[in-house]
């Protein structure tokens, strides 16, 4: 059984040594190269031919700019990102310069393997912490179960709610609405006795879920 | 008809009236005394002729009794015609008989016969007087019986005619000599009306005079009557008239000088409150001060700061030679210094000589007032005089004096405000600079937890765990290898959240929104807070480093407040690009404040916002904030996008970040 080729690149020599031993231990998996920065990566990544390669996100010529040139000269080639940071950002840019998955250094060698693992199968790995991440991304915040008011509100009322989400302080609405700071904070009364809540974050997020923060 | 006669009289001048009045008295005079003579004169007349009839009829009877008897009847015509002929009045002499037949009579033909029965007269009479009515007037008949009436009765006619005559004569002398009287009076009342209504037109004259405005008229005092008097008491109340209005004229002068003083004062006020700095003020001093004067060129010299040399401060309208010669004012030994040491105003004239300036340079003079604050000289203002324009009044060096204290008033603020702004720059930098380092160490930190620290113990956790699975080894062994790794996993685990407390580094590779996001995410699990971030408009915004950073630590030290004292359960975050404002908003729905009771908080407790607001000042943005209690905490940073946005491409920002 042929063993998977690995290719190592990462500017930290104490982790690539602790990586390449975890990986030649694998009865799978074998490190075929190692490189310090993008030049030598891609480089070897030509010559070496290797199936996967574990490219740290941020080294000497960039990470991400490595990924994208050896995934250009050898697309077939998995690319996992090794990452300290778990934020979405980075992992947007990852899948877009080519990456197959995404992992955190500090998620532990057994996490790291079966990643390798599953990107190998043709799978996208993304950390667990991430995941979460991208769910609420894609699908929003856990959502409140949402409270119809009590009686409609008023066309005024929309108005000066819509700008309590859009983040205007009392002051700026009644400027904005032609209205005195007084008439502004009835409104707000009435609203949260309508909306049956306490405080302008309710109201604030009741006026997100009814669409009112729109992108103008 | 009285009525008609008042206002006639009051149609007239008193001249008139006076004249008026003495001439018709005169007249009034003369032909009552006229009448009255006539009357009695004429009575007095009658009486004579009537005795003169008598007496000549006596005479005729007496003288022609004899006659009678001797029948001479020639003697008695003789008689008679004698009587006709010696007595001028005598019209007519007839001699009746005894029987009443006429005897002789003078009449020359016909005697009339109702004539001889005109006038009878008894024997015991001595006579008789009729008037008789005749054709040639008034005819006194006079009967006188001759000898006892025996031999008849002696009648003699005498007419009034003369005395009518000489009634008439009489008459007109009066009257031409009351005409005369008249005369003589008008003239005299004339004169009297003269001497009396002269002082009174006199007076008249000044009072229109007055009327007019001339006070300086007076009444010529002619007289010590009462005229005279009341002229006097005219003169001197026009007098003290003129000294009033004089006093009213001089305090209005007054008045006016010091409005125009306080005009001045107000409008260099105004030029010279609306400026700022040094430049600004000199500026608009010199412009309202040659306005003032009417002068077009001027400089301002002000002394350093150790009183030793003057440096010039600003100037306008001077020509070439007389610029390049102001510029330099330290070697200028004249006469300003002069004008600095007595503190006044004062005039400096090329002839002088007492200012090497001039002369030479086309002016002709120059006004030089000193600039003065707080009893310390600042400087100098000098106004260039003109050969039109050399002389000045005391009350414009007055104002200039008035105006130069204000102006070394504005001096001392623009130059106390110029170095309020060169601290506040000082500050303002010092302390940009101090949050600049503490963000560099932060920063440099952070990476190094990331690049170092957590690479070392991510090849330590790698390396335990094979450890702990390396068969060679003791089950002590390996156990003890998986714990240190679990140790070595939290040490990782550690690292990583403290640097991205310190910083996160999404923050500086892809901005705001990424940096907020992960730190909220940090932030919600760490205080088990419901945290939610939304953003409008903002995606792909980036600002420069000190903006964002700024930014990001106001969010992060109101969270921090939150999570200290709201008490809340979630936390709402929206950044908003609204307008050319980027809006970050951090509410809570915790127990809020009475937002009046911040203000009178301990220092401590306000630190935290008032390092929040300092933070927004420093890249342009305010704070604001809002609060009930019960109902939550909002807090608004506001930060102007204008001075504060990333120059570059924000694509190439995106793209670029992990590549360093």
């Amino acid at each position: 059984m042929n063993k998977l080729k690995v290719l190592l690149a990462d500017d930290h020599g104490v982790l690539r040594a602790g990586l390449g031993s975890l990986l030649d231990a694998q009865p799978d998996l074998m490190v075929v190269g190692e490189a310090a920065d993008a030049e030598d990566a891609v480089r070897q990544a030509r010559e070496l031919r290797p199936d996967v390669a574990l490219v740290d996100v941020r080294m000497p010529g960039g990470g991400l700019e490595a990924t994208r040139r050896m995934k250009a000269e050898r697309p077939e080639l998995r690319v996992l990102i090794l990452s300290q940071y778990d934020d979405p950002v980075y992992l947007h840019q990852a899948l877009a310069a080519g990456a197959s998955g995404y992992a955190l250094k500090r998620t532990g060698g057994q996490e790291l393997l079966q990643a390798i693992r599953a990107v190998v199968r043709g799978e996208v790995y993304l950390h667990p912490s991430l995941t979460r991440v991208l769910v609420e991304e894609s699908w929003g915040p856990r959502q409140h179960p949402q409270t119809a008011p009590i009686e409609p509100l008023t066309e005024r009322e929309t108005e000066v709610l819509r700008l309590i989400a859009h983040g205007y302080t009392t002051p700026e609405i009644a400027t904005e609405l032609y209205l005195s700071v007084r008439t502004v904070e009835v409104h707000k009364t009435r609203l949260m006795e309508k909306l049956g809540v306490r405080g302008r974050r309710a109201l604030v997020q009741y006026a997100r879920q009814q669409g009112l923060l729109s992108e103008d | 008809m009285i009525g008609k006669l008042l206002v006639l009289a009051d149609s007239v001048g008193v001249q008139t009236k006076i004249m008026g009045i003495v001439v018709g008295l005169i007249l009034l005079l003369g032909l009552g005394a006229t009448y009255e003579l006539r009357q009695r004169n004429a009575a007095a007349l009658g009486r004579e002729l009537d005795q003169r009839a008598v007496s000549i009829a006596r005479d005729l009877a007496a003288r022609s009794s004899d006659l009678i008897l001797t029948n001479n009847t020639f003697g008695l015509y003789e008689l008679a015609r004698d009587t006709l002929e010696n007595n001028p009045d005598v019209r007519y002499v007839l001699v009746l008989g005894p029987d009443g037949s006429p005897l002789v009579h003078t009449f020359g033909g016909h005697l009339p016969a109702e004539l001889v029965e005109a006038n009878a007269v008894g024997s015991q009479d001595r006579y008789h007087l009729e008037i008789l009515s005749t054709q040639e007037g008034l005819v006194r008949d006079a009967a006188v019986p001759i000898f006892d009436g025996r031999a008849g009765i002696a009648r003699v006619g005498l007419s009034d005619r003369r005395l009518q005559t000489e009634l008439e004569t009489a008459t007109r002398e009066l009257l031409l000599m009351t005409g005369a009287v008249s005369l003589v009076g008008l003239g005299v009342a004339y004169l009297l009306t003269l001497i009396l209504t002269r002082p009174i037109s006199d007076m008249v004259r000044v009072v229109r005079g007055v009327e007019r405005g001339d006070l300086g008229t007076r009444v010529r005092p002619r007289t010590r009557d009462e005229i005279g008097v009341l002229g006097q008491a005219f003169n001197s109340m026009a007098e003290s008239l003129s000294r009033s209005q004089a006093q009213t004229e001089e305090f209005n002068q007054r008045l006016l000088r010091r409005n125009r003083e306080l005009s001045a004062l107000n409008l260099m006020a105004s030029a010279v409150g609306q400026s700022r700095t040094l430049q600004e003020v000199l500026g608009a001093a010199l412009d309202r001060a040659l306005q003032l004067t009417s002068l077009t060129a001027g400089w301002i010299w002000l002394l350093d700061s150790d009183a030793d040399s003057l440096q010039l401060g600003s100037q306008v309208g001077l020509p070439p030679e007389a610029r390049l010669l102001v510029a330099d004012g330290s070697q200028r030994a004249c006469a300003c210094r002069d004008a600095i040491a007595i503190g006044q105003a004062c005039f400096v004239d090329a002839s002088s000589g007492r200012c090497a300036l001039l002369g030479s340079e086309g002016l002709q003079g120059h006004l030089t007032v000193p600039l003065i604050a707080k009893g310390r000289a600042l400087g100098v203002m000098n106004l260039a005089t003109t050969a039109e324009r050399r002389e000045f009044a005391q009350e414009e060096l007055d104002i200039l004096g008035a105006i130069s204290s204000q102006i070394g008033v504005a001096i001392e603020n623009a130059r106390l405000w110029e170095e309020l702004l060169r601290k506040q720059e000082v500050q303002h930098q010092l302390l940009d600079s101090i949050i600049g380092a503490q963000e560099e160490e932060r920063r440099r930190i952070a990476r190094e937890l990331h690049d170092d620290t957590s690479q070392v113990l991510t090849s330590l956790v790698l390396g335990l765990e094979g450890l702990a699975g390396e068969s060679g080894l003791s089950r002590a062994a390996q156990e003890r290898a998986d714990q240190l790794r679990a140790v070595a996993s939290g040490a990782l685990e550690g690292v990583h959240h403290l640097s991205v407390e310190l910083r996160p580094s999404a923050l500086d590779d892809a901005g705001l929104v990424p940096g907020i996001g992960r730190y909220l995410r940090e932030y919600g699990q760490r205080h088990d807070l419901e945290v939610d971030f939304r953003t409008v408009g903002v995606d792909g915004l980036r600002l420069l480093p000190a903006a964002e950073t700024a930014v990001f630590r106001i969010v992060q030290e109101a969270l921090t407040n939150v999570a200290r004292h709201a008490r809340a359960r979630g936390v709402s975050v929206l950044l908003e690009r609204r307008g050319a404002d980027m809006v970050a908003v951090v509410e809570d729905d915790g127990c809020g404040f009475e937002p009046d009771l911040v203000a009178s908080a301990p220092l401590r407790e306000r630190l935290g916002l008032a390092g929040i607001a300092e933070r927004a000042a420093l890249v342009g943005g305010r704070l604001t904030m809002e609060s009930q209690p019960g109902q939550g905490t909002t807090i608004f940073v506001t930060v102007p996008l204008a001075d504060n946005l990333l120059v570059a491409n924000s694509d190439e920002q995106a793209q670029g970040v992990v590549g360093g």
